[in-house]
């Protein structure tokens, strides 16, 4: 359509130039019409332009998926192209950019998390300050909260109440998972990571050059008491003796104060008291990720080599009994660059990433629960972060 | 918000003593004089914007300028924000950017923010690809802008003003003020520039689907230029130059931005400020200058929402830079010259981060011996051979030189040939930043090589010349940031990157009776890949580098009404680094007419454009969008004590 609209644009436009060089120069218009030579230049230049320049319009996709991995592509901070991809680990088939691929606009800057409740798909994207949700079935777009600062992760208290945590407004906000409506605020005076919820309880790290979990009352929307843990806690989960886990990194070593050594922290979350610190022997540690399996007795974490200079890094898998951090990983990263960590929580498979150099398409890698490598497939820039949808099981 | 003013200041402005010339009722039949560039340029790739394109675009600034004029990749962040130049596939760090021969790339990052540099405070805008670029000074891997201002001797007293008004509350005033005698020269050049630059634009990044206007983008400008020039006498010469920018730009969010109330924005100031005395011998020349240049830049991020501000980025960069240079030049004859410089160059930069309270204070000192010998071997053959040494903080930086040769292969057609080995030393934010800089980065390693075809004649009463070259070159221990085992990412020579492609440029002239025409085009084809051999990457090209350039322009005169169309058009660019995902190419048009009205020696012109006159939407980087057409209207009116 454009090359024809395109061509009858330059067609007009010759005419138009011949008609110009009559009016003009009247004594030239029964010469050679090599005298009106730069018109024709232009008439050629513009058709070979437009015709360089066609696009295809891409139509859009139906998709209408049961059980699955969703793969979240972060993509790069400021420039909007996050992406979400997702898995079928039945037959192994892989669909990205199902979202755009659907509903013709992409997700924003920096797709954070996701948390599913019902049919519903809530995309946290970070720099874009807005929730997008989608169904998680068909990816069609639903709705959209906007207004927020630097969302990161969404907790489902009830059908309807949702918290989300934010990195620099120092409060937590409440929204309605139902209506798409913001409806207060929970003041933290700092910044918040993970949550984790416990009975009327909602625990949350404050991570990023911060070193306290926070306590929340359900009931009240109101903070409690805080405790102070090792630097920046990145992660928690809540094993099958209700005792809370927290993994902090450390730090960072150029910031003020420097990097202590990384822990692995068991809260008691009546008393709100440290039972246990597992502290990581080499400074240089900087852990993530840390995930339970389905039973609720082992423990997953990614121990930070993001370079290839240290030989230990990798996924490492501990049990809640254990008395100190392994030294050796489950799933050794053997050169590349491990960035995000899954647990599936149907068949405990492993699901790692690697961002490669961080401006193409990362690779997934999907492990049994023996460390055997199943597959591996390429996503989009950054895979960060895995949500699994299954039905009850 | 920014007040829109409605007033018409008639005023005149004229930059250019040749834009005069074309003015002239006087009908003289075409005739094409053929001449040789000075001794010290054969052999050289060197495009010099025409003063027509400059008159054209007195109210542009130098990213639209070399857009419409060249082939180089400009990357612009919107109407009013930051704009870079890649040369050649290269990166923004590796186009040098000179002032009257001061280089004012920022010393922290290596690059030129080309919005900052109006048109209207350059009498002469040179290019120079690739090592042609080492005659200038070491750095521009990719090549150099040269931004010039001359004397123009015994012209008596102008006063210029004019003022530009335009679509989205845009609002230009420019001013000059000159006195022009034999032996004293003072040009004043004042500049104000401000927009609300709130532009509608089809959101298709959110599932809007429908138009919605840009906010939070902005904009202020102020300028000034001071010169002075002295003639000491008939061999003596000595000048002050005097430049000065000050900025206030809102930076817009992407367009999938739905956050909280954002507040961006940066601040620059810029001065730059040169000394120049010069001597010209029987036989020997002396030039000695003594340059200053500051820059400081501020940028501020907050969100707000309904009960409090939330402080993000709050940085601030400065940097000084004090230089002189002596050169002497000896010309054995008329066919052989040799030149020689000795510079040095103190640096002191310093960068802050007010949130994080974390930052870098650092100085450095650089030494260079520079030597050239230009030759004529006869009326169809040059050549120039050029060797450069560089301390810097007193250790020997490597070895520079270059060459090259011109060939007139019968009367309108030259060949010409350069290559070169160059060097750019580190960012001072490469190898300081907090954290993941690196102090010990090892310089950025380039060769190149290029040849041209250059036919200059006469073809059926037009003057017509076309430039084709071709050129490969290679960059070793180019400088990336990746991800570290310390979960930051960190600066290392890690990249070797293969640059080739092709240039070609174009200029039609002539008249048909008493129209005048003007036909400028050019177009660049760049593949560049990285050669970086356990690289995913390896051969394929560089993110965001175009592989297809192209402009063409067309000025129109008869009488004292002109007319100028534009192209432009950009191909497609992959926004990862093994080349998947592209981003759509852009094209747009632009429109302008024109009138002139002399009143004995002074004169009053009028000028309407129409920018983007396709209405097309685009985005130069992804999902930053562009303004539609848009309409400006210019008055200018020049006051001249001589005819």
């Amino acid at each position: 359509m454009r090359i024809r609209s395109t061509f009858r644009f330059c067609i007009s436009l010759s005419c138009v130039s011949k008609r110009l060089k009559g009016l003009i120069f009247p004594h030239l218009e029964h010469t050679s019409s090599y005298f009106f030579l730069p018109g024709r230049i232009i008439v050629l230049f513009i058709f070979l332009v437009s015709f360089i320049s066609c696009e295809k319009d891409v139509p859009l996709k139906s998709f209408n998926v049961r059980e699955g991995i969703f793969i979240l592509n972060e993509g790069n901070f400021t420039y909007g192209n996050s992406s979400l991809s997702f898995y079928d680990s039945k037959t192994k088939e892989l669909l990205n950019n199902v979202f755009e691929n659907t509903n013709g606009f992409p997700i924003g800057d920096v797709l954070q998390s996701m948390t599913l409740m019902d049919s519903m798909a809530f995309l946290v994207v970070n720099n874009s300050g807005k929730i997008i949700v989608m169904n998680a079935n068909s990816f069609k777009y639903t709705g959209i909260l906007p207004g927020f600062v630097s969302p990161r992760q969404m907790l489902i208290i009830n059908n309807s109440k949702a918290y989300v945590s934010d990195l620099y407004n120092n409060s937590i906000s409440i929204i309605n998972p139902v209506t798409y409506t913001k409806t207060g605020n929970i003041g933290l005076k700092k910044g918040s990571e993970s949550m984790l919820k416990y009975g009327n309880y909602v625990f949350v790290g404050n991570w990023s050059k911060q070193k306290t979990i926070q306590r929340i009352n359900i009931s009240e929307d109101k903070l409690i008491d805080s405790l102070v843990v090792t630097k920046q806690p990145n992660s928690m989960v809540l094993d099958k003796n209700n005792k809370l886990w927290v993994l902090s990194d450390g730090g960072l070593a150029s910031l003020p104060g420097g990097k202590v050594k990384a822990c692995l922290t068991r809260i008691n979350p009546e008393s709100f008291t440290i039972e246990k610190e597992f502290v990581f022997p080499d400074l240089n540690s900087a852990p993530s990720r840390l995930f339970l399996n389905t039973v609720k007795d082992t423990l997953y974490f990614l121990n930070g080599s993001w370079g290839t200079s240290i030989n230990k890094g990798g996924v490492y898998r501990m049990s809640i009994n254990d008395l100190e951090i392994p030294s050796t990983a489950f799933i050794p990263e053997n050169g590349r660059l491990f960035y995000a960590l899954g647990v599936d929580p149907k068949n405990t498979d492993i699901y790692v990433s690697d961002a490669i150099d961080y401006l193409q398409a990362g690779w997934v890698f999907r492990y049994n629960n023996c460390a055997v490598l199943i597959d591996s497939f390429k996503t989009d820039i950054i895979p960060s972060g895995f949500c699994f949808k299954y039905d009850k099981f | 918000m920014i007040k829109k003013i409605p007033i018409l200041i008639i005023c005149l402005i004229s930059t250019s003593t040749a834009a005069q010339s074309l003015k002239d009722t006087v009908m003289l039949p075409v005739v094409i004089v053929s001449t040789k560039r000075q001794l010290t340029e054969r052999a050289l790739y060197i495009n010099s914007i025409d003063s027509i394109v400059l008159v054209n675009s007195v109210q542009s600034d130098l990213s639209d300028l070399l857009q419409k004029n060249s082939s180089i990749y400009i990357k612009s962040y919107g109407i009013g924000g930051l704009a870079t130049a890649s040369f050649r596939g290269t990166s923004a760090s590796h186009t040098l950017v000179l002032w009257n021969g001061l280089n004012i790339n920022s010393p922290l990052w290596g690059s030129a923010d080309l919005s900052l540099l109006p048109t209207f405070f350059s009498d002469e805008v040179s290019i120079y690809y690739g090592s042609s670029s080492i005659i200038k000074s070491s750095g521009g891997l990719g090549g150099c802008i040269s931004l010039n201002n001359t004397p123009h001797w015994n012209l008596g007293t102008q006063v210029t003003l004019a003022q530009t008004l335009g679509s989205f509350g845009y609002n230009l005033l420019q001013l000059k003020v000159g006195f022009s005698s034999k032996k004293f020269i003072s040009n004043t050049r004042l500049f104000h520039e401000q927009s609300e630059n709130d532009f509608r634009y089809f959101d298709n990044a959110t599932g809007r689907f429908d138009y919605t206007r840009q906010e939070n983008a902005d904009y202020k400008k102020d300028g000034a230029l001071q010169e002075f020039y002295f003639k000491l006498n008939n061999r003596q010469f000595a000048g002050i130059k005097l430049m000065s920018m000050w900025s206030d730009r809102n930076l817009p969010p992407i367009m999938s931005f739905k956050g909280a109330n954002r507040y961006e924005n940066q601040k620059d100031n810029i001065l730059n400020l040169i000394g120049e005395w010069k001597y010209y011998g029987s036989k020997t020349n002396w030039a000695f200058n003594s340059g200053f240049s500051r820059n400081s830049l501020r940028y501020i991020l907050s969100n707000t929402v309904p009960d409090s501000t939330w402080t993000i980025y709050n940085t601030e960069a400065l940097s000084h830079v004090f230089s002189n240079n002596l050169n002497f030049q000896y010309n054995f004859s008329d066919k052989t010259i040799i030149k020689s410089s000795l510079e040095a160059i103190y640096t002191r930069a310093s960068y802050f981060d007010l949130i994080e309270n974390t930052g870098f204070d650092v100085n450095r000192n650089d030494f260079k011996l520079n030597s050239s010998l230009h030759h004529v071997f006869s009326q169809f053959f040059s050549a120039y051979a050029l060797a450069q040494q560089k301390l810097l903080n007193g250790e020997l930086m490597p070895f520079i030189a270059a060459a090259g040769f011109e060939c007139q292969i019968d009367k309108a057609l030259t060949l010409r040939t350069n290559l070169g080995r160059n060097f750019h030393v580190p960012n001072l934010d490469d190898m300081y930043f907090t954290p993941g800089g690196n102090p010990n980065l090892k310089p950025e390693d380039g060769y190149q090589a290029d040849a041209g075809l250059q036919y200059n004649g006469i073809i059926n009463d037009m003057n017509f010349q076309l430039d084709v070259t071709g050129y490969a070159g290679w960059i070793n221990n180019w400088i990336l940031w990746r991800p570290s085992e310390f979960r930051y990412w960190t600066a290392d020579n890690v990249k070797h990157v293969f640059t080739r492609g092709t240039e070609l440029n174009l200029n039609l002239k002539g008249d048909l009776g008493i129209l005048k025409y003007n036909l400028k085009g050019n177009y660049g084809f760049t593949r560049t890949t990285d050669e970086e051999k356990e690289s995913e990457s390896l051969g394929k090209q560089l993110i965001y580098i175009p592989k297809h350039v192209g402009n063409i322009q067309l000025f129109l005169e008869r009488e004292a009404y002109s007319a100028s169309i534009s192209f432009h058009k950009t191909g497609s660019r992959f926004a990862t680094t093994i080349e998947e995902k592209p981003i759509s190419p852009y094209f747009f048009m632009d429109l302008g007419i024109g009138k002139i009205f002399k009143i004995q020696q002074h004169s009053l012109g009028l000028n309407f454009r129409v920018n983007n006159v396709l209405n097309k939407q685009y985005q130069i980087i992804q999902f930053r969008a562009m303004p539609g057409r848009n309409f400006s209207l210019s008055i200018n009116l020049k006051l001249s004590s001589k005819a």
